[in-house]
């Protein structure tokens, strides 16, 4: 009776001792705080005086110290840190390998046992208990007494339940940590990512330019202030819309943008490389916006389209009032030009009596300098006219050798009258297609070449104009080669620039605006032909100018 | 020898075109906008008028019309005189039902030709 009721009263023990381990090792993620207030709970249930856990090492293979409590634990600095075993070396070692446990009567009877630090030795009796969770078998769990003969089959029964739960403790810790450890790395990836895209939001929010972003849906994924701002929109009402419902507020002249998008979204694979589109835009409200569109590209795949927006009706209204300016300035130069030169026109005819030598000269010198003065009104009207688009092409089909052999009539009238003789040629074949030009503008192109090449070169002098297609018939090459004083290295860069002369003596000393070549460019590629020019440089070399024309198609 | 009647509000420009007819010998009367043009027309009965564009109280343009209507100026050649680079001047000017352009600055041996040749078109 008395034996069954300390039986009882064992059991009962045992029990509570366990819940307590459960409960500490369940409760506390810090895996050595538990550890070792296991083994202290452990040391007191069963008497033990030293209790020792060691973990296997996935990365070495070897069994790592890794908790100890008791009369050692307290004795020696380190308690045991640092020691490590094999698997199968010492008594650890021996459980881990056959996954069973071990209780030992007396240890220095035991061949399996391994001292681990100095005073170690002073262990008489052991139980040795693997720690399995499922099949795996993750280190050992060991109390020592400094008696022989001290543990008994039950109490390795309870260290056998305790060592159980210690198992599934450590084991549920190491995922903890696991989970911790990838929760920490996903949570500081996400933060840098959010970081980022926070920043790229807040540049994109800055920018005084309008941002509208579309996904590949053709839905508005991003619209910053500014664009809210140039096209009247809140960002509330657009988020997430399709960019069709607001094509009524862009007016007419938004199609080809929206279309554009509509496009790309449709069959991403249509854009090319590096496509872009620009348009000027009048919304309906009068503005002008100038919209800047480009797909958005990431690693082949085509994720939308972002468009730029500057709201440029400023820089219209100037220009056009700066070309108006330009327009009413030249016409109204021309009432007082046309007195200065009738007047001076009518005294050189004798019309006011006679004139002497004198005389004549000077009124010479006006009479050339109004002529200067009525190139550069009608070069600056011409300028104003092409840069605001009221100049309008009548293409029709050309001859370009008729075209030059006219040019090259008037060219050869000057020289006589001039009296500066010029060796002037005409070189094209017979069978030339026809260009798609316009009449007057294709005759100043090339009259405007033809007299610059007249101008630079001196007398006696060789001009030649050479007429072949290209690109298998489908442009017209014109080339004016002259051997006069030619255009230097650091000139030639800026030779189509506006009011750009150069620093040549001849040129200078010529009549001329420095507009005409910048007017011939434009009226060249406002044809869709492309101009150039070929110098060496050396005075006598002279120069090459070239351009191309389409060439006239039927149908 | 033939009658011209200059309309041309810049007096200076006037009086270059009626020295340079008269020097060719022509015999020339002037008018300072097209309202005076148009009530000389009659008295003069021109057989040319050449004629500014732009001018006060009365344009060539609106000249044009009004003498066009009149069944009695109606067959006298009218000539535009006008800056260079106005073609849509130049379109509405011959609709109004003007003969020809002449754009400024012209030369006086040029103007003098023109008008000759203009002349003997139609017989004067």
């Amino acid at each position: 009776m008395v034996e069954r009721t300390a039986q009882l009263q064992r059991e009962q023990q045992n029990t509570e001792t366990l819940l307590h381990i459960l409960t500490e090792v369940s409760s506390s993620l810090d895996l050595d705080r538990a550890l070792n207030r296991t083994l202290a709970l452990l040391n007191d249930a069963i008497g033990a005086e030293q209790g020792t856990i060691m973990l296997l090492n996935l990365e070495d293979n070897l069994l790592h110290f890794r908790a100890g409590y008791g009369y050692l634990s307290d004795r020696v600095s380190g308690g045991g840190r640092g020691f490590k075993l094999g698997i199968g070396e010492g008594l650890a070692g021996w459980v881990v390998a056959q996954r069973e446990p071990a209780l030992i009567d007396d240890l220095l009877n035991d061949p399996r046992w391994v001292k681990a630090v100095d005073s170690s030795g002073e262990h008489r009796s052991a139980i040795a208990m693997p720690l399995l969770v499922a099949e795996d078998v993750i280190g050992a769990l060991l109390v020592y007494h400094r008696k022989p003969n001290y543990f008994s089959p039950e109490l390795l029964s309870l260290v056998k339940a305790i060592a159980g739960q210690v198992a599934v403790a450590i084991n549920n810790a190491h995922l903890y940590e696991l989970i911790r450890d990838q929760a920490e790395r996903l949570g500081s990836m996400l933060r840098r990512e959010q970081e980022e895209a926070s920043r790229s939001q807040a540049i994109l929010e800055a920018v005084a330019d309008g941002v509208l972003v579309t996904g590949s849906n053709n839905r508005i994924s991003f619209i910053n202030p500014s664009a809210e701002s140039i096209l009247n929109l809140e960002a509330g009402n657009v988020l997430g819309q399709s960019l069709d419902v607001f094509g009524g507020l862009f007016g007419k002249s938004a199609g080809t943008w929206m279309q554009t998008i509509r496009d790309w979204s449709d069959s991403p694979g249509i854009y090319q490389q590096g496509d872009t589109y620009a348009e000027q835009i009048d919304l309906e409200n009068g503005r002008i916006i100038l919209v800047h569109l480009a797909p958005v590209i990431f690693q082949n795949d085509f994720l939308g389209t972002v468009s730029i927006f500057r709201d440029i009706t400023h820089e219209v209204e100037v220009d056009r009032l700066k070309s108006e300016f330009v327009a009413t300035v030249s016409h109204e130069l021309r009432t007082p030009m046309t007195s200065i030169r009738g007047y001076v026109d009518v005294l050189l005819m004798g019309a006011a009596g006679a004139l002497n030598e004198n005389q004549t000269h000077f009124l010479n010198i006006v009479k050339n300098n109004t002529e200067r003065l009525n190139i550069l009104v009608n070069d600056l009207l011409d300028v104003s006219r092409i840069e605001s688009g009221r100049v309008t092409l009548s293409p029709q089909a050309l001859d370009m050798r008729e075209v030059a052999e006219d040019v090259i009539g008037d060219i050869l009238r000057r020289s006589q009258e001039e009296n500066k003789p010029m060796a002037l040629s005409l070189d094209a074949p017979k069978k030339l297609p026809r260009v798609y030009g316009d009449m007057e503008r294709i005759r100043q192109v090339l009259g405007n070449l033809m007299d610059n090449a007249y101008h630079y070169t001196p007398e006696n002098g060789t001009i030649i104009i050479h007429i072949h297609s290209l690109n298998g018939g489908g442009e017209v090459q014109v080339d004016v080669k002259d051997n006069g004083v030619g255009i230097s290295l650091e000139d030639q860069d800026r030779i189509f620039e506006r009011f750009y002369r150069g620093e040549n003596s001849m040129v200078l000393s010529t009549p001329g605006t420095g507009l005409g070549l910048s007017i011939v460019k434009q009226i060249v590629e406002m044809h869709k032909g492309r101009i150039w020019m070929k110098s060496t440089g050396v005075p006598g070399e002279g120069s090459t100018f070239s351009f191309t024309l389409p060439v006239y198609e039927t149908q | 020898m033939a009658k011209i009647l200059i309309a041309e509000d810049e007096r200076d420009i006037r009086d270059l075109v009626a020295f340079t007819l008269r020097f060719a010998g022509y015999e020339v009367f002037t008018a300072a906008n097209g309202e005076e043009a148009v009530e000389l027309a009659p008295n003069i009965n021109p057989d040319l008028i050449l004629m500014d564009v732009r001018m006060p109280r009365m344009t060539g343009y609106e000249a044009c019309r009004i003498m066009k209507l009149n069944p009695d100026l109606k067959d006298i050649p009218i000539v535009f005189l006008s800056a260079k680079g106005q073609e849509t001047e130049i379109q509405q000017g011959l609709e109004a039902g003007a003969e020809e352009y002449l754009l400024k600055p012209f030369a006086p041996d040029q103007l003098t030709s023109h008008v000759k040749t203009i002349l003997a078109k139609f017989g004067k």
